[in-house]
């Protein structure tokens, strides 16, 4: 068969442009590494920054792109591309529309990081997955081959356009050409120990997740072609995952923004929890043992969001990695803190929260200046041990707005386009929670459009 | 099929130190060179240097009673670098650092001072006037014949055969006119880093946003880019830090990096509160620094300390920086404290407690327990006058670049040699890992150099 396009990568982003080119009338090949689809999309909390959306405005949630766009500037220390960013933004709300089209419906609305306004919508993240690979295999015109991975970009000796990549599969090399180009959606490389240590060194103590196959296998890949990047300074890991998570492990839980104050083993505070979740990684991996506890009450556990992943506090209670003790001393018992220290930290708190003025670390609000801090002081209590965990690597390859690669002095690489976790410039300095999965979709789109010279 | 305007056999681009060694190893070797630096003058970062080689075993410790070896700069390096730095890189430097001490010496470099500084076990930075050491490999390759050097000429681009063929030459810019250069044999990197460009260092080290910038004004990361639009792999990318130590008021192309630390200063903050172990390296204090109030350090000291001062080891020169108004005296403790604006109660508790600590033999707060890296003993800071030069975190290097093999291939982001690029000197990556030593920046521009021109010569 003729392929028109070559999608690298099983994950959201890859569907998302195997399903636009499909819908097109291309003939599409997606080839996964992996054993099964998926990639780091099926770990992830299932969340998508969207704003304007008809379940905004049932919620009575006032949103708009233009604050969407001043969010994700602001969140980014204004380090992020503004191309790239109006890409998102002018793109957004048409994708919410054509994944309700293809039948992914968001039902639960919450705020989160770097959000000024709910904007988090929520879904089973594999569920939107299984969605998206029907409507894929409906089309009749998309081939997947599991456990094929690329290896190589091929280019053409004369115009040096990408033509195909080099693929191995159970130790077999074989070529696949395409018409039209490869769209690189193979990820990030937070399980890449060697570009961790490359790029980000100072992340040796944080845990690491992400999809088995986020190897940087597509940043490697665009750059031996001279591809270049964006970003790769503000590797961070994001605060909240519990400490017994190994690399497949999704046990991010943020009652933080729900209420809840952080302690180190000293039992002291030691940054404003209200921060992005990216930032307060950075002060926890400076801590002794790189841990922080989340420390509520009753009132913050209420304020759960049951079914969204990291604000299912139930959950994790039942699934024993919240604890929980009729006082604070029975916390600090259960945890190993010096409960004398843990008392003083929240009568401190709660002083200030009484406030609504937070001298020591500036806390201003339950997340981003939105909520008001409240005293913790109403029994049962719980805690939540937590610490830093790389679950993404929010930089990578250079693309302009049409998600065509560049290389390092601003020239396209002729028929490379990539999209999600692979690609850099769109975060900055940090992250606001849902635009991963918002970026694999609507960038997934562009990228496939822009191949086939349909933008 | 690429027209060439001119050709040469090697050729080297940059004209510091790393290039004038790789040009002149390679005429040796038989090589007609062409030696192209973007700037107006040779010299790059070299010339802006505090002139130390970090070389181990020569006959001037040996007359001076230091007792080294390679094995033990390896150790070093290994250990400073916390073991980021790649082994077979660190290997080639101690494998062939004595003999370059030797090359350096037949070519009319010597070294007359010896000295301890960061990272180094015992005294081990050979010193020498670095404008001196460039003006004299300079005269050897012009000597040679073989040598030909041009300034103001801006490499811009590698050529290669093909997508992945060797690179076969330069493009050059020079009156707005691109032209064409052809190595017959290969082409050496030695361009220096990237300390003068602030979108490579904020893609590569946001956090070092804070710091001052130095280096010579052509470090702007022209060969890493050029070896990268190659598919060069990197090394050290995210250990780039500011190396405690230059004053505030100092230019980018000032080398004003002093450090009365490892002679027994104390780093205190404005408050007049330590906030490490001064005998760490220069470039773990810098990142310390960056998180006191306004990013600045200061380090204090009596006139016993001041005494140790060297007059010609920048480093060193005391005197010189008292001169300029940098370094500032006063009679007593408070008044030097009003002087230069730190808290004065605040120093006088630090330096009690310090002068305690020095009495005792353990330096509880932070651990100190030498000048420098386990090395001295510590003294008492209570000899009048005393004195304090503010210090901040300069970003000097960038200690991080190409990856290379150990005959400084470069090679591509799979570990594949890309043939005919060779690279040396600051541009390259791992040799250093998370911290520096000193002179081992001019020890690797001079070692790896060498290396570099007799790699080209054989591509």
């Amino acid at each position: 068969m003729n392929v028109d396009l070559l999608v690298v990568g099983g994950g959201l982003a890859g569907y998302c442009a195997a399903l636009e080119a499909a819908n097109a009338g291309a003939n599409v090949t997606l080839i996964e590494k992996e054993g099964r689809t998926g990639g780091a999309t099926i770990l992830s909390g299932g969340s998508f920054a969207f704003a304007g959306t008809p379940l905004q405005k049932a919620r009575g949630v006032e949103d708009s792109e233009e604050r969407l766009y001043e969010d994700l500037r602001r969140v980014g220390g204004h380090e992020n591309d503004d191309a790239i960013v109006r890409a998102y933004v002018s793109n957004q709300r048409d994708t919410f529309d054509w994944l309700a089209s293809h039948g992914v419906i968001f039902e639960r609305l919450f705020i989160a990081s770097g959000q000024t306004v709910p904007r988090g919508h929520s879904r089973n993240a594999r569920e939107v997955l299984d969605i998206v690979e029907a409507r894929v295999r409906e089309t009749g015109r998309v081939t997947t081959k599991l456990n094929v991975a690329a290896r190589r970009l091929i280019r053409d000796e004369a115009t040096g356009a990408v033509t195909g990549v080099l693929a191995e599969s159970g130790g077999r090399e074989e070529t696949i050409n395409t018409r039209h180009g490869v769209v690189l959606t193979t990820g990030g490389f937070s399980r890449s120990e060697s570009l961790l240590k490359l790029f980000a060194p100072q992340q040796a103590l944080a845990q690491r997740m992400g999809g088995p196959g986020n190897t940087g296998d597509g940043l490697l890949m665009a750059w031996r072609l001279g591809a270049g990047f964006r970003d790769m300074g503000y590797i961070k890991g994001t605060f909240g995952n519990h400490v017994s998570a190994g690399p497949e492990d999704h046990f991010l839980l943020f009652p933080m923004y729900a209420g809840a104050i952080i302690v180190n083993t000293q039992a002291k505070r030691f940054v404003d929890e209200s921060l992005s979740y990216k930032l307060i990684g950075e002060a926890c991996i400076r801590q002794p043992g790189a841990i922080g506890f989340q420390v509520f009450d009753q009132p913050v556990f209420d304020r759960a969001v049951p079914g969204v992943p990291s604000m299912d506090f139930q959950a994790d209670l039942d699934a024993g990695r919240v604890i929980t003790a009729p006082t604070l001393a029975g916390i600090a018992g259960m945890l190993g803190l010096d409960a004398a220290a843990l008392a003083e930290t929240v009568a401190r708190y709660n002083g200030m929260a009484a406030q609504g003025r937070d001298d020591d670390f500036g806390r201003d609000g339950l997340c981003n200046h939105f909520g008001a801090m409240a005293p913790i002081g109403r029994p049962p209590y719980y805690a939540f041990a937590a610490k830093s965990v790389v679950l993404a690597t929010y930089c990578g390859l250079t693309v302009d707005a049409t998600m065509n690669v560049l290389d390092v002095f601003g020239a396209p690489i002729a028929r490379l386009y990539a999209a999600g976790g692979c690609i850099g410039g769109f975060h900055g300095q940090a992250y606001m929670t849902g635009t991963a999965n918002g970026k694999a979709t609507i960038f997934g789109r562009i990228a496939a459009r822009a191949a086939l010279g349909q933008p | 099929m690429q027209r060439w305007d001119e050709e040469a056999e090697v050729i080297v681009v940059g004209g510091g130190l790393a290039a004038h060694c790789a040009a002149l190893q390679a005429a040796e070797g038989g090589a007609q060179v062409l030696m192209l630096e973007k700037e107006a003058q040779v010299g790059g970062s070299t010339v802006l240097s505090g002139g130390s080689f970090a070389f181990a075993g020569t006959d001037l410790q040996k007359s001076n009673r230091i007792e080294d070896s390679s094995e033990r700069l390896f150790d070093d390096l290994r250990r400073v670098g916390e073991y980021g730095n790649e082994e077979a890189i660190v290997r080639a430097y101690a494998d062939h650092q004595l003999d370059t001490y030797h090359w350096l010496a037949s070519h009319g470099v010597t070294f007359d001072k010896i000295f301890l500084a960061a990272g180094q076990s015992v005294p081990r930075a050979h010193s020498r006037n670095p404008r001196e050491v460039i003006e004299i490999l300079s005269k050897r390759a012009a000597q040679s014949g073989r040598v030909t050097t041009r300034t103001s000429s801006p490499v811009r681009r590698l050529l290669r055969d093909g997508l992945e063929g060797p690179v076969q030459g330069v493009r050059i810019e020079t009156d707005g006119k691109a032209r064409a250069i052809r190595a017959r044999c290969g082409v050496v990197l030695a361009c220096g880093g990237f300390s003068r460009n602030d979108q490579l260092l904020k893609l590569f080290a946001p956090s070092q946003s804070k710091t001052h910038r130095a280096g010579g004004p052509g470090n702007t990361g022209d060969g890493l880019m050029m070896a990268w639009q190659l598919g060069a792999g990197m090394r050290d990318m995210g250990y780039i830090k500011g190396t405690f130590g230059g004053h505030p008021a100092a230019g980018p192309g000032e080398h004003a990096l002093m450090l009365p630390i490892y002679v027994g200063a104390i780093a205190v903050n404005s408050k007049g509160e330590r906030f490490i172990d001064e005998s760490k390296s220069y470039k773990l204090i810098g990142d310390a620094v960056l998180s006191q109030p306004d990013a600045i350090g200061f380090q204090v000291f009596d006139r016993k300390i001041f005494e140790k001062g060297q007059d010609g080891i920048p480093t060193m020169a005391f005197k010189a920086k008292l001169a300029l108004g940098q370094v500032i005296a006063a009679p007593t403790l408070a008044e030097l404290a009003k002087k230069v604006g730190i808290d004065p109660e605040g120093l006088a508790g630090t330096v009690a407690g310090y002068n305690a600590a020095v009495d005792a033999g353990r330096d509880a707060q932070f651990g100190r327990d030498g000048l420098s890296n386990h090395y001295g003993a510590l003294a008492k800071i209570d000899t009048a006058p005393f004195y304090a030069y503010p210090s901040k975190s300069v970003v000097v290097a960038t200690y991080c670049g190409v990856s290379v093999d150990p005959a400084m291939r470069v090679r591509d982001v799979y570990d594949t040699v890309i043939p005919g690029l060779c690279a040396a000197g600051e541009v390259i990556g791992g040799l250093h890992g998370n911290a520096y030593m000193t002179g081992s920046s001019l020890g690797k521009a001079s070692i790896f150099g060498r290396l570099a021109g007799r790699s080209a010569l054989a591509a």
